[in-house]
């Protein structure tokens, strides 16, 4: 090749600058100790590198959430260990308290007064404020929590009545009225209470608190048919006393504002923290789940969305709209489907109805309303369980001969009321061939009822809801014999069902309803769908799915078991409860009820066992032994009954054998006094209960006309409460509450804390890998730094050599 | 048989042709350094003999003709070589600076403005009652704002910059045009004889051809181009003959009929124009044009779908919640060019999004904060605007009405009646969000991103939660999820996803262009050496042969004074 001057000049200056420009990098690189100088200077660590440190600045922030949620954690956490430790000094106190049930009133006021003043405390505890903010207010951070409010009743027209109305506390598995204006209706001696649109809302059934001895029942209605000119407890925030008159019908109007002590006046508002990519925790627990009872709440187990905007389901959807996501497509309603409902209410009774959808426009929320207006249904139960020779359990199918019931031709006569209270008095002939299905439907068609076995026993359903006086017996003509033993109220038709306790709402694309009659609960439900454009109807595919309990009605409310503790001690007994009694179980037909007052120091449970039974009591000389035993199985006292020429003698005995009940020629076993403890020194029935003698609980006993049984070791119990020990056992339930509320938090304190670890040990480790693609290798820098060096001496030797020689010079 | 004198004529011309030789020589070195100067050759041949009976005798040397060591297809080479490299010096370079603007460290570190943008919201979500971080949120997203015009203007700023440079570069090819069709006609005159080689005018031509294919990628058809006319040289811009022998056309540079950016038109001889811009694809012209209308272009545009993605999803959010106050008035943002279109079509409308069939609630509060109620608007994607306004008021005019307003402005209005106020806690249709009620970010484009001002003004309407209660942050904690929340490409990367491979796309175009820019320089090196080696001149050559024809000239002087010692001596004999 042939080399000019100027291809060497050129060669020098293209390789100087090449030099240059690895130098200049490589100074770069030393100045900035970085090997990712710019966005080209490797694209694909550059991604690594920009993703990583994304998530190294997002674990950043976590870091910051994580400690924020620690610092409230933390002041929750001394606030309810503070509440804690004041939980234990109730306990302390009411101990003291009941030990001293029988010393003077002065102490037991005392420690009352100390009671109160912890419950302050704990109410502060509840309120406690935060950097500023009501920590246990949920959302509402500038709402104090828990509060007092007055709550007022007014009657704005008698209609004429001799009528009082006062506030009282709603019964504690109750929920209270809501304010508004309401009506009570009064008529043949029961009584009612009316909202603003005429809807019967349900009361307590019988007037009495039974919430800490097996619950309140609900009524559409009360009896009070002898209680004028006493106060008569709706259970629900107010109380009426009617002077005399209980039959003529006429409407009293009342105006009511809810209210009470300790109420909570925050929300159910629950503030997450976002601790990792998509991981939320809860971190702050309203005084609400802390210090108040839970209602139950059912949840459907199905994701519904609306398919007109694909979002979840709201009120507002049109039921002809909902669908479930893609891999249950194909599941819709359409109008002719009808919506089966079927569930229980809070004390276990049986709601039922159907929904049909008529148009396409029904909604949820039209749904909702139906559930929400439902009624209990009436359904009787035998107390007898009907078992073949064969020892199998009865069917529909099974023959009265089989179960031993007949074994000739014979005449069964029905007697009871149906729905409306007219009397049915029915024969019915049956042989041994009979089926107990043939008795159904002529049990059916005489009381408009459906008749199903179930587990041997026979269940009489009314046909409609609402308060019922459906009761039916069946006994043989020849010898009056109640076959099939006696029909106990097994659910109890008009007992309110769903009507002003359940509370139907959508969330997150799911129909919730909860039981607004707070703490245990049986409510339950459940729909089918029918499809009633065929014939016959077709079952479809169910698209709500199951309802799930979500939450578990449970706990107690803490202020008011403490108010009621401090109530309980300044007037002992006063508040003692018993419970409504369960039914004979083997046959018997004396339906046991109970009257009076529950004296006794313990609260426990006592059973009625038939000691020596009578197959008819109304039988001359016949006679029937039954024993009282408490839980651990102890006599409290035993009840001897013999019939004398049709009049009964009644004595009772108590543990000590001492006679405390002896009546001679009663004309039926009512009010016999079964116990009388007077515990203590200072007890006064008078002033106490407001009545004269005979306090003690009173059982009672009626045969509905049929055969008077006691069947030999049959058995009945009720529960019976002092309210200073039950007070005890409900401080204990409260610290529990108070305790497991601090365990939520512990657990969220070691969420937060394991993800604190794992946050930090990534970031240390994306560090490294950022490091590793992003920071230059210093050695590795100046080895280059320096081989540019030497590269350009060599270069600049080189280019002054190979430029002073020229042919010139030797001319 | 020659005579005593011819052999004075041979002498002679050996002494001129070895002097032209030396002055070619000297020439030569003098030129050692002009570029496209290509080292001359004499050359030399010997004279036309003399017949005579023995034979024939030769007559002297005489110079033929001077050539130059031009190697056209080296030239050819290094010229389109030329091209490619300013192509891609021009897009590296260009590159470099738009690397620049989004450096993480040195540009406008948009990167971070978003995280701590949503970072603000996650303190928020922690904090909901907390007055600095309401304003927190407000800062980090002005920043971000800021940030992201930033980094679009910088690039509408590079541009408009490329822009301009077209009209100097048309300007520049105009010039070198015009010359060359001047040189064209000098050479041609210069080489009218059949050994004439207008040597240093086709080198000062070289030069310019070698500027031009620099700035454009011109054809070059040395020859015919049309056999009519025969000019000895073409050069085609674009398929039009920008010279054309010894005439030339120009080319402009400008903007026509509300045209954003230049276009370039050739300008035919009758003045009637042709816009060849699409068909400038090489050289430092093509590059700008490949920049401008390409690549920069396509960046913005991404940067738009993130300002764009992050208005909406933001919007839709913060839309369906509340802040700690209630409002008593509020306007939407967006104006709807037609009241009578379907929600669901938003271009018909004027708008960025559509609305789809859903619900939105509204909740009325009395002035004291008390609670009145929910109430539910509900919105059919084939509803048009005015439905949803009748939906509204059929809904809700005790309370509050809906309007349009005037035909120029075209905003939905909401206003409450006295002694109530309104808030929103849910909206499933987006209508709110589509015509901007209720939003936090105003504008439709990186360009125009903005904080939506009644918020600036009041920070109290941050809509952090879904109620009215201060310690609710539900609707923070949903918009701070927004980030990890695939919402771009068809729902498969987040927002800093996408960014990261914005950044990725520059990254390694940057790298590709520089690879290729060093690939396209490393062989224009090579070429101008091969060139150099064909035409440079070589000092040790020409001292060599300055030796070589002095030497022949001396000899060719002692041979002169020999023959007129032989004449002395021939004179002598006759005294």
């Amino acid at each position: 090749m042939r080399v000019t001057d100027n291809i060497l000049f050129n060669n020098f200056l293209y390789n100087i600058n090449k030099v240059n420009e690895k130098t200049y990098i490589t100074n770069e690189e030393l100045a900035s100790g970085k090997k990712l100088l710019n966005l080209s200077s490797d694209p694909i660590g550059l991604s690594k590198v920009l993703s990583l440190k994304d998530i190294n600045m997002r674990f950043d922030q976590y870091v910051t959430n994580i400690d924020s949620a620690n610092s409230v954690l933390n002041a929750e956490d001394t606030a309810l260990s503070n509440a804690d430790d004041l939980m234990h000094k109730v306990g302390a106190l009411l101990i003291q308290g009941a030990n001293s049930t029988n010393n003077d009133e002065a102490s037991r006021t005392a420690i009352a007064e100390n009671l109160d003043s912890i419950t302050q405390e704990i109410k502060n505890s509840a309120n406690t404020i935060f950097q500023g903010k009501y920590l246990f207010s949920g959302f509402k951070t500038d709402t104090q929590p828990i509060q007092d409010d007055t709550q007022e009743v007014a009657i704005t027209n008698t209609g004429g009545s001799d009528i009082e109305a006062a506030i009282s506390p709603a019964y504690k598995d109750i929920n209270q009225f809501e304010s508004g204006n309401y009506t009570i209706h009064i008529e043949n001696g029961r009584l009612s209470i009316l909202d603003n649109s005429g809807k019967v809302l349900p009361v307590d059934a019988d007037a009495k608190d039974e919430s800490d001895t097996g619950g309140n029942v609900l009524s559409d209605s009360i009896d009070i048919s002898s209680k004028e000119g006493s106060w008569i407890d709706t259970g629900r925030g107010i109380k009426i006393k009617l002077g005399s008159d209980v039959t003529t019908a006429r409407n009293i109007t009342i105006s009511y504002k809810a209210g009470g002590d300790y109420l909570y006046r925050g929300d159910d508002g629950e503030r997450d923290v976002e601790y990792s990519d998509g991981l939320t925790s809860p971190v702050t627990i309203t005084a609400k789940n802390i210090y108040k009872p839970t209602n139950q709440t059912v949840e459907n187990n199905n994701f519904i969305i609306d398919k007109t905007t694909n979002n979840p389901l709201t009120k507002e959807t049109k039921l002809t709209d909902m669908e479930l996501t893609e891999a249950l497509n194909n599941v819709s309603l359409q109008t002719g489907y009808e919506i089966q409902i079927e569930g229980t209410d809070h004390n276990g009774n049986i709601v039922s109805g159907i929904y049909n959808i008529t148009n396409s426009s029904a909604t949820v929320s039209d749904l909702i309303n139906k559930v929400e207006n439902l009624d209990s249904v009436e359904e009787l139960e035998n107390n007898k369980t009907l078992i073949t020779s064969g020892g199998s359990l009865a069917v529909l199918s099974t023959t009265l001969g089989s179960l031993g019931i007949i074994n000739t031709a014979s005449t069964i006569i029905f007697r009871g009321k149906n729905h409306n209270g007219t009397s049915v008095n029915v024969s019915y002939a049956a042989n041994a061939n009979t089926t107990l299905a043939s008795v159904a439907s002529f049990i059916s068609s005489n009381f408009n009822a459906a008749v199903t076995t179930q587990h041997g026993r026979i269940l009489i359903k009314d046909n409609e809801n609402k308060e019922s006086q459906l009761s039916v017996s069946a006994s043989t003509k020849t010898g009056n014999n109640p076959i099939f033993g006696y029909f106990f109220e097994h659910s109890k038709g008009g007992s309110g069902g769903f009507k002003d306790t359940v509370d139907g709402y959508v969330k997150n694309g799911h129909i919730y309803f909860e039981d607004k009659r707070p703490s245990e609960s049986k409510f339950n439900l459940s729909f089918k769908i029918l499809d009633t454009n065929s014939t016959p109807p077709a079952a479809k595919p169910n698209i709500f799915g199951i309802f799930n309990v979500s939450t578990l009605g449970s706990g107690v409310d803490v202020f008011r078991e403490l108010k009621d503790a401090s109530s309980a001690l300044k007037n002992p007994d006063i508040n003692n409860q018993i419970g409504i009694p369960t039914h004979w179980d083997q046959g018997s037909t004396l339906s046991p009820s109970i009257t009076g007052k529950y004296l006794g120091g313990l609260t426990d449970n006592w059973t009625v066992k038939v000691a020596e039974g009578s197959s008819d009591l109304s039988v001359n000389n016949a006679s029937a032994k039954l024993e009282i035993t408490d839980s651990k199985n102890n006599n409290v006292a035993s009840i001897y009954i013999k019939n004398d020429n049709g009049k009964y003698d009644i004595q009772v005995k108590n543990k000590d054998n001492t006679l405390i009940y002896n009546v001679k020629d009663a004309d039926n076993l009512d009010n016999i006094v079964v116990e009388t403890t007077q515990a203590r020194s200072d007890f006064n029935a008078q002033k106490d209960f407001g009545v004269n003698g005979n306090a003690g609980v009173t059982l009672n006993f009626d045969s509905g006309g049929l055969k008077e049984v006691f069947q030999t070791g049959d058995s009945f119990s009720f529960k019976v409460s002092n309210a200073i020990e039950n007070a005890i056992g409900k401080s204990e339930d409260s610290l529990n509450q108070i305790l497991s509320a601090r365990a939520i938090i512990g657990a969220r304190v070691n969420r937060m804390s394991i993800a604190q670890d794992r946050i930090t040990y990534t970031k240390v480790s994306n560090s490294k890998t950022i490091s590793e693609i992003e920071d230059a290798n210093m050695a590795e820098v100046f080895t280059d730094y320096q081989r540019n060096l030497t590269v350009m001496k060599a270069l600049l030797n080189t280019g002054s050599k190979l430029t002073s020689q020229n042919l010139f010079d030797y001319l | 048989m020659p005579g005593i004198f011819d052999g004075l004529f041979i002498g002679k011309s050996g002494l001129f042709v070895n002097q032209e030789a030396m002055n070619v020589t000297g020439n030569n070195v003098a030129n050692v350094n002009t570029p496209g100067y290509t080292r001359e050759r004499v050359d030399i041949v010997s004279s036309m003999p003399m017949f005579s009976h023995p034979g024939t005798f030769g007559t002297g040397a005489e110079v033929s003709q001077i050539t130059s060591a031009r190697n056209d297809m080296v030239d050819k080479r290094v010229r389109s070589a030329n091209q490619d490299e300013s192509y891609y010096d021009k897009l590296n370079s260009t590159l470099g600076d738009i690397q620049n603007v989004f450096n993480e460290e040195s540009g406008v570190g948009l990167k971070k403005s978003m995280e701590e943008f949503f970072n603000a919201w996650h303190a928020l979500a922690l904090n909901p009652d907390l007055e600095t971080a309401r304003q927190q949120v407000l800062e980090k997203g002005e920043t971000l704002t800021d940030n992201i015009n930033a980094s679009y203007k910088a690039l509408s700023q590079i541009k408009s910059g490329l822009d301009d440079q077209t009209q100097y570069t048309a300007q520049e090819i105009n010039s070198l045009s015009k010359r060359i069709a001047e040189l064209n006609y000098e050479i041609a005159k210069g080489e009218l004889g059949k050994n004439d080689h207008a040597n240093s005018l086709r080198d000062e031509r070289s030069v310019l051809l070698e500027k031009l294919s620099k700035l454009a990628n011109v054809t070059i058809l040395e020859g015919s181009y049309d056999s009519q006319t025969k000019p000895s040289m073409t050069v085609l811009l674009g398929g039009m003959p920008i010279v054309s022998g010894k005439s030339y056309n120009t080319i402009e540079a400008k903007k026509t009929g509300g045209d954003l950016y230049n276009k370039i038109y050739f300008v035919y001889s009758s003045g009637s124009e042709k816009d060849i811009t699409n068909k400038i694809t090489g050289g430092a012209l093509g590059a700008d044009l490949k920049l401008r209308d390409g690549i920069i272009s396509e960046y913005q545009g991404d940067l738009d779908n993130i300002a764009k993605t992050l208005i909406q999803q933001v919007n839709i959010v913060h839309s369906a919640g509340t802040g700690l106050t209630a409002y008593s008035q509020t306007a939407g943002l967006n104006r709807i060019t037609n009241e009578n279109a379907a929600v669901s079509s938003h271009d018909a409308a004027g708008l960025d999004m559509d609305v789809q069939t859903g619900s939105f609630k509204v909740k009325i509060t009395d002035d004291n904060g008390n609670n009145i109620g929910v109430y539910t608007v509900k919105v059919d994607k084939n509803d048009s605007f005015s439905d949803v306004i009748n939906n509204f008021n059929s809904e809700l005019s005790q309370y509050a009405t809906m309007s349009i307003s005037s035909a120029q402005d075209g905003n939905i209005q909401i206003t409450a009646q006295n002694g109530y106020k309104f808030s929103f806690t849910y909206d499933s249709s987006h209508f709110l969000a589509a015509v901007g009620i209720n939003t936090f970010f105003k504008g439709h484009t990186a360009g125009d991103i903005d904080i939506n001002s009644v918020l600036k003004n009041d920070p109290s309407k941050i809509a952090a939660g879904k109620t009215l209660e201060p310690g609710d942050s539900t609707n923070a904690q949903a918009i701070a999820q927004l980030q990890l929340k695939k919402v771009m490409v068809n729902n498969t990367q987040s927002m800093d996803e996408y960014y990261n491979a914005f950044l990725g796309t520059i990254g390694s175009a940057k790298q590709r262009y520089n690879s290729i820019f060093e690939a396209k320089q490393s062989t224009l090196h090579q070429l101008q050496t091969t060139k150099q080696s064909f035409e440079g001149v070589s000092l040790d050559e020409e001292a060599s042969n300055l030796i070589k024809f002095q030497r022949a000239y001396q000899a060719n002087a002692k041979f002169i004074s020999i023959i007129d010692d032989m004449t002395q001596t021939l004179l002598n004999m006759v005294r």
